[in-house]
């Protein structure tokens, strides 16, 4: 038993072990945070040459002011101030749209314009002749800080104000831009309720909203005779909301569910949910998952156990390229997506492979384009308004007609009103197909 | 056939969930509700630096050594100094369920809080009509039994293993007798933290994984040894498969939606008559 009585040797022994063990867990913690600290930075090994990429894409003679000489712009920043999510459901999304913003901001320094060019007042590098910059406010993903973070956007200098963060935000927030007359963009939030009045004079939006999505899938449903649908959602607040504003409008325009099942997050298999699902015999199987890790689990189950049964989804699948592969090449293959990026038009490759430039191969998603839009957008309105003022970008963006789009199908163009603060038509829509795990314009129908 | 494979596949994870938490309330007395965090860290890690590129086999060593030392802190910096301090388990496992939160939060700054894919180790299947099962999930189980058999065997046969039960069984005796509780403690705390790591790798390449993944396996890994009980290794497999069963025929037979309602009944149920579980703790007096 004596082997047991720790004697003071042990003692020191022990404390020369804990250190050990203490030193040990710094180094691994260090070890680990050194190698996935940035994702973006080390994926493809060019994230530091972004600025080279960009200036060897430029050709300024080449972008429709006819001038050798550039001049690259000079004085006072225009300050573009971003609400941005940090965490919460928004932050993926919002990562994406900043990763598109810090690019476009190069760009439009740099005199990059692409087929934006021809719309624009100016080609001249930056805006009014000046550099644009970003700040960035966080507001977590909660609405409720949305209206501090844009009123200290504002503060700090911010001329005009993005939200990036979730359509709630968006709410919120265009409450500052109404008391403080400030030109404010939700570019890529889809909800109908930030244009509902009041506090809707300085907010605009630019995404094709929700109930346009709607009746998109269905006019294809009807389009493609299909009368009785399957429902898959997950179990999150957002999954179960979208399932009744689809499933309500498409038992409104005359389908019948046949079924309807919910995979609770965290789920490791759902056998038994596409069984019923097959059970239930439907004409087309709609998807609405949120999570990245349900979806692909969905699509992999079911492209076995259901192959002949025709897939949709939202665009929640192409904005989270995670999905593509827990749902691996033959779960995704086939699958039917209305995007808002049609991988087919002309503008949008241009940008695309700007992006690419600078972030590899990382996917390029509808986020992506409608981002580089605002920013070409922001140029467009503030040098028709030759001044940052909240009224006159207003009113100069309530002019904009027919501006080419780098999301929406070949030749989209959105357009602005003083009645009309969403610049969308049903072209910005793009239904896509998977061709394992790469997303094709569908030939068959388009909205 | 291909509900009864679901039934075992998700079971046999869930089992070894259940065995952390088992091995774990052997030696502490303490229900250590971090298991989850444990498995996403193992899982996650894996996963994580896999699909950054480093080769599968160093991914796996590094995802279980970081759920062993997360298991290892557990003790040495949560659990051991509250004890210290008093027999106050609830203080023990609030601390251990901060702690949960904590590894939720880090793993979310390290490798952000979208899901991370992890590479599978094989990517084929095998059909026979309705019934598809990936290969992936076969490595699983059978990885999973082989873990249950070497605990088993460690408890039953092993020097610190033996001492676990005698751990366990009465501390207090335990220390009267001499044996090295505190290096049980940390054998067993480190063995748990690889079973739990072991069950995040296994599932991570079969339905991705989030930093928030840890409550829902903290959650189904508790259900499975209340389930199968704390009499031996294998009871919370048992615990795993019966909790299995119950969701796939829950979601097949009454809806996904319905069935986590009809397992908190099951569980409800458990709790009132029989709360020792499938296999109890026989204790010689």
């Amino acid at each position: 038993m004596t082997q047991f009585v720790r004697s003071p040797l042990s003692s020191h022994a022990a404390r020369r072990r804990r250190r050990l063990l203490r030193t040990s867990l710094a180094v691994v913690l260090l070890t680990l945070l050194a190698a996935c600290g940035d994702s973006d930075s080390d994926s493809n090994g060019a994230a530091t040459t972004a600025v080279e990429a960009t200036t060897t894409t430029a050709a300024p003679t080449d972008e429709g002011d006819g001038s050798d000489e550039v001049t690259a712009p000079s004085g006072d920043p225009i300050v573009i101030g971003v609400v941005e999510a940090k965490s919460g459901g928004a932050a993926f999304y919002a990562a994406q749209a900043n990763k598109m913003l810090e690019l476009a901001v190069d760009a439009v320094n740099d005199g990059v314009f692409l087929d934006a060019a021809d719309a624009l007042p100016t080609t001249d590098p930056g805006i009014l002749g000046r550099p644009v910059e970003l700040i960035f406010e966080d507001d977590q993903g909660d609405p409720n800080l949305t209206v501090v973070r844009t009123r200290r956007l504002l503060e700090r200098g911010a001329d005009l104000i993005l939200f990036n963060s979730g359509s709630s935000s968006a709410v919120q927030g265009r409450v500052v831009c109404q008391e403080e007359q400030v030109w404010c963009m939700a570019a890529n939030n889809v909800s109908g309720a930030i244009l509902e009045p009041p506090n809707t004079d300085f907010i605009f939006t630019l995404a094709p909203p929700s109930g346009s999505t709607v009746k998109v899938f269905i006019d294809v449903f009807q389009q493609q005779g299909y009368q009785t649908i399957a429902y898959n959602s997950d179990d999150t607040a957002t999954g179960q909301l979208l399932k009744d504003a689809y499933k309500g409008a498409f038992e409104a325009a005359g389908f019948t569910t046949v079924a309807d099942e919910v995979v609770a997050v965290g789920a490791t298999d759902i056998s038994g949910q596409v069984l019923r699902m097959r059970d239930a015999d439907p004409d087309v199987v709609f998807d609405m998952s949120q999570t990245a890790t349900e979806g692909g689990l969905f699509f992999r189950t079911s492209a076995r156990l259901m192959p002949d049964v025709q897939r949709f989804a939202t665009n929640s699948v192409t904005a989270q390229p995670e999905m593509w592969e827990i749902g691996g090449a033959d779960g995704m293959d086939g699958l039917l997506v209305i995007d808002n990026l049609d991988p087919s038009n002309p503008y949008t490759q241009q940008v695309q492979a700007l992006f690419e430039e600078r972030y590899g191969s990382a996917p390029f998603l509808f986020i992506h384009g409608m981002n580089w839009d605002a920013l070409m957008l922001i140029k467009a309105a503030v040098e028709s308004a030759g001044s940052t003022e909240g009224t006159a970008v207003r009113d100069a963006f309530e002019q904009i007609t027919d501006f080419p789009s780098a999301h929406g199908q070949p030749g989209y163009t959105v357009s602005w009103s003083p009645e009309n603060h969403n610049g969308s038509s049903v072209k910005g829509h793009a239904i896509v197909i998977f061709n394992g795990l790469t997303p094709e314009t569908w030939p068959v129908f388009q909205p | 056939l291909l509900l009864i494979w679901s039934s075992i596949q998700t079971g046999a994870f869930y089992g070894l969930l259940g065995l952390a938490y088992l091995l774990i309330a052997r030696s502490t007395g303490i229900l250590n509700f971090a298991v989850g965090g444990y498995a996403m860290l193992g899982g996650i890690t894996y996963g994580g630096l896999a699909s950054r590129g480093m080769p599968l086999a160093p991914a796996i060593v590094l995802g279980l050594c970081i759920a062993m030392l997360a298991s290892l802190v557990t003790e040495q910096f949560v659990v051991r100094p509250i004890s210290n301090r008093g027999r106050d388990e609830f203080a023990a496992v609030m601390a251990i369920v901060a702690l949960l939160f904590v590894l939720e939060q880090l793993a979310g700054v390290v490798f952000g809080h979208r899901a991370v894919v992890s590479p599978r180790l094989t990517d084929g299947y095998r059909r026979l009509g309705d019934f598809i099962v990936d290969d992936q999930q076969i490595l699983g189980v059978v990885f999973s039994l082989v873990i249950f058999v070497l605990v088993a065997s460690w408890i039953q046969r092993g020097t610190y293993g033996r001492m676990l039960r005698a751990v366990g069984d009465h501390s207090e005796a335990a220390v009267a007798l001499g044996l090295p509780v505190r290096r049980i403690r940390l054998a067993a705390m480190a063995i748990a933290g690889l079973v739990a790591g072991s069950a995040g790798i296994i599932v991570a390449p079969l339905a991705g994984l989030t930093n928030e993944s840890a409550t829902s396996f903290t959650i189904v890994g508790f259900i499975a040894m209340v389930m199968g009980g704390l009499g031996t290794a294998w009871a919370p497999l048992a615990g795993g498969l019966l909790l299995g069963a119950l969701q796939t025929l829950g979601s097949r037979y009454i809806g996904g939606a319905s069935a986590d309602y009809i397992l908190f009944v099951v569980v409800l149920v458990l709790f009132t008559f029989r709360p020792q579980g499938l296999f109890a703790v026989h204790l010689r007096t």
